[in-house]
């Protein structure tokens, strides 16, 4: 049973009956209570604007996989769908990647929301390589023998081509390098 | 107990006063006033949590109804409570002496927070409002805590006038005899932040909550991780108060204490991630922010009584254990020389059959290493009968010891009450500190009550055998009685006994008082 602290003698009636109200070492532990609070204050709003990038980050994901999505059923509701970077047997991922945020593609000037100086576009999230940090990251879906139910995904190729419907997922290189899968898609 | 109710019990019973007696009256320790006031609060953090998951449009657009009803009930349990403290003004002391209590009792700070926490509402009905509006001025309803707050926060500083500071926060963060009710409310809401950071990390592990909550769960953990650093720091800050903990080395004692270590493992993840994470993966960590929930190991006693078990019971488990092992390896070796041969990928080697031996004995049977030869067969028949009996013997006794324990607690408990009902009767304040044990120790108060009736009957048995000190007391014709029983024991004692020896003993200097002596002397001649 906890009655040990219950019945302990009340510290006033210790020893230390002459020590003042708030002493030099107690104003030492509140400024380290004080500073640690603030540093946590700051730690966390560090991570809560990481956290903010990230949504941000996310959100754009989102609208390319929107986008990719209605270019990819346009496409095969009226054929070749609107002539654009993106469609067509000759064209291929790179081309269509740089056209989308060139200045006349629909997400033109857009940059990595985690921190504009790095890649937007990269085949992995690497930690080796700090600029893939917050960088938008497409994988090419293929079945997986024997049952083919399943999909294997692997970083799509610059080269791939873009006459057929590919099996895509869209990722984000997120705060700590970890990958934040947006949404699997056909394009 | 019952002589408590009844100094509790209003003397005219009134719906009004039976209301006010039994949902509002501070000064009845056994009344429902801490029950109303916990599910109040408890209600306005709700509420709380609610007006949060309104800004979260995955949570609450699929859920609107939910919360519309939410937010109706809330409104009418807070009518509700603020009508009935309107009713029962005039019964409550410091609105009653007013000439228009009920007057007086509007216009008091804590109506008035009780009004603007349900008036906005019942506003909107007659002019048009905003929503996000209507929806700010509900965060009034967390007003309504500070009904509960400035209470303990007056009674605290006045169990603590003229204590140091350093001794108010040891009497903030642990149970003493001046700690009064915020220290249980503090202890209430570090348990609440330990389930909300406990329940977040197990819900960021759900991909698609995650990916919706990031940054809510951002938040939850860093509110929750500034509310534990603050705790240890203050811990290690106000330990030396303790007696055990002195001084500089007192400190580096306490910091070493399991329960302290587990307070510093609740946060240092955070600090890791945070700081490391573009260095390292640090996302295993954050499954160590589980290890929160052994922090409320601090608010029960169970894992104390648990490990109290353990120590006790040391030796026979540890010898259990060498048995249990001996046989894991014995049979890990039988099953790799008769099992090897015929497959060669299963049972490599003793090791990868140790792990077919435990999966064996514990009765756990995967089946995905099973014995193939008719030897490997036999030999498994009589190794899983023997290890049933085997590996069930330390669960035995661990928990024979636990019962033991539980057992000798509620025992110590037992002689606690004898103890303090000397008299026969229970003080409050005991009566307080035996049921804050009791529900240390899980007994309910039903339970506790039996107790306490088996304890006077005991006593009353004792005094009847012993002394009735009570009956001398209130009758003179007992202590008449008693006291001639006395003088006849003691003229058997005088006669039974060896005259000679006891003078010798009598006369001898220091063996006995003026007054005893002059007792004997009296007896010796009659």
């Amino acid at each position: 049973m906890n009655t040990e602290k219950l019945e302990q003698p009340s510290s006033a009636e210790r020893s230390e009956t002459n020590r003042p109200y708030f002493s030099l070492s107690d104003l030492f532990f509140m400024v380290i209570a004080g500073a640690l609070g603030i540093g946590i204050v700051q730690l966390g709003y560090a991570t809560w604007i990481d956290g903010r990038h990230t949504e941000s980050a996310k959100s754009t994901g989102e609208s390319i996989v929107s986008w990719m999505t209605d270019a990819a059923s346009k496409r095969s509701s009226t054929g070749d769908g609107s002539a654009n970077e993106c469609s067509g047997e000759e064209k291929n991922w790179l081309d269509c990647r740089e056209w989308l945020v060139s200045s006349s593609g629909p997400f033109r000037g857009l940059s990595n929301q985690i921190n504009p100086s790095n890649k937007l576009f990269s085949p992995a999230c690497d930690r080796t390589q700090l600029n893939t940090l917050g960088s938008i990251i497409f994988e090419k879906g293929t079945p997986k023998p024997p049952d083919g139910a399943s999909l294997i995904y692997a970083p799509l190729a610059d080269d791939e081509p873009l006459g057929g419907p590919l099996s895509l997922r869209l990722s984000i290189c997120g705060r700590g390098f970890s990958v934040i899968h947006v949404a699997e898609f056909t394009f | 107990m019952s002589a408590t109710f009844e100094t509790h019990a209003p003397r005219e019973i009134t719906l009004r006063n039976f209301v006010y007696a039994w949902l509002f009256d501070q000064t009845n320790p056994n009344n429902l006033q801490r029950e109303f006031d916990k599910w109040i609060s408890i209600l306005i953090l709700a509420n709380l949590i609610g007006m949060l998951a309104e800004h979260i449009p995955a949570i609450y657009e699929p859920n609107k109804f939910l919360f519309h009803v939410f937010d109706q009930f809330s409104l009418a349990v807070f009518t509700v409570e603020y009508l009935l403290r309107f009713y029962v003004a005039p019964e409550d002391a410091e609105f009653g002496k007013s000439k228009f209590p009920r007057l007086r009792y509007v216009f008091s700070p804590y109506a008035l927070i009780d009004l603007a926490a349900i008036l906005p509402f019942y506003l909107s009905s007659f002019i048009a409002m905003d929503l996000r509006m209507l929806r700010t001025l509900r965060l009034l309803r967390l007003l309504k805590l500070f009904r509960i707050l400035v209470p303990a926060v007056q009674e605290f500083r006045q169990l603590n006038q003229g204590r140091t500071f350093r001794q108010q926060v040891y009497a903030l963060l642990n149970p003493t005899p001046t700690s009064g009710k915020l220290q249980e409310l503090l202890d209430s809401f570090i348990v609440w932040w330990v389930f909300i950071s406990v329940m977040a990390v197990i819900l960021e592990s759900v991909a698609s909550i995650h990916y919706i909550l990031n940054v809510q769960f951002i938040v939850l953990d860093a509110i929750a991780v500034f509310i534990f650093s603050l705790e240890y720091i203050l811990r290690l800050y106000s330990c030396v108060e303790d007696p055990e903990f002195k001084g500089l080395g007192g400190r580096f004692e306490f910091a070493r204490q399991p329960i302290v270590i587990i307070d510093l493992l609740a946060i240092v993840p955070f600090f890791l991630e945070t700081m490391l994470h573009q260095v390292f993966d640090l996302r295993f960590l954050r499954i160590f922010r589980l290890m929160r929930l052994l922090k409320l190991t601090r608010y029960t006693t169970s894992t104390g009584t648990l490990v109290k078990a353990l120590r006790r019971e040391w030796p026979v488990i540890a010898a259990s254990t060498f048995i249990m092992l001996l046989l894991v390896v014995l049979t890990a070796s039988l099953g790799f020389l008769f099992e090897h041969e015929a497959q060669p990928d299963k049972f490599e080697n003793i090791p990868q059959s140790i792990y077919w031996a435990v999966v064996t004995l514990a009765s756990v049977g995967y089946g995905d290493i099973s014995p193939i030869t008719p030897v490997g067969r036999l030999m498994t028949i009589v190794m899983a009968l023997v290890g049933i009996g085997i590996f069930a013997v330390p669960a035995a006794i661990l928990s024979t010891a636990f019962n033991d324990q539980l057992h000798k607690d509620r025992e110590m408990m037992h002689a606690e009450l004898l103890r303090f009902m000397k008299d026969g009767s229970l003080s409050d304040e005991n009566y307080e500190q035996i049921m804050r044990e009791a529900q240390e120790l899980h007994i309910s108060q039903e339970e506790v009550l039996v107790l306490i009736e088996r304890v006077k009957q005991e006593r009353a048995e004792m005094d009847r055998h012993q002394l009735p000190i009570t009956a001398i007391r209130e009758t003179p014709e007992i202590a008449f009685e008693q006291f001639r029983i006395a003088v006849s024991t003691l003229r058997q004692i005088a006669t039974a006994g060896d005259r000679k020896q006891m003078q010798e003993l009598f006369e001898t200097p220091g063996r006995a008082t003026d007054d005893e002596r002059a007792i004997w002397r009296q007896i010796d001649r009659g």
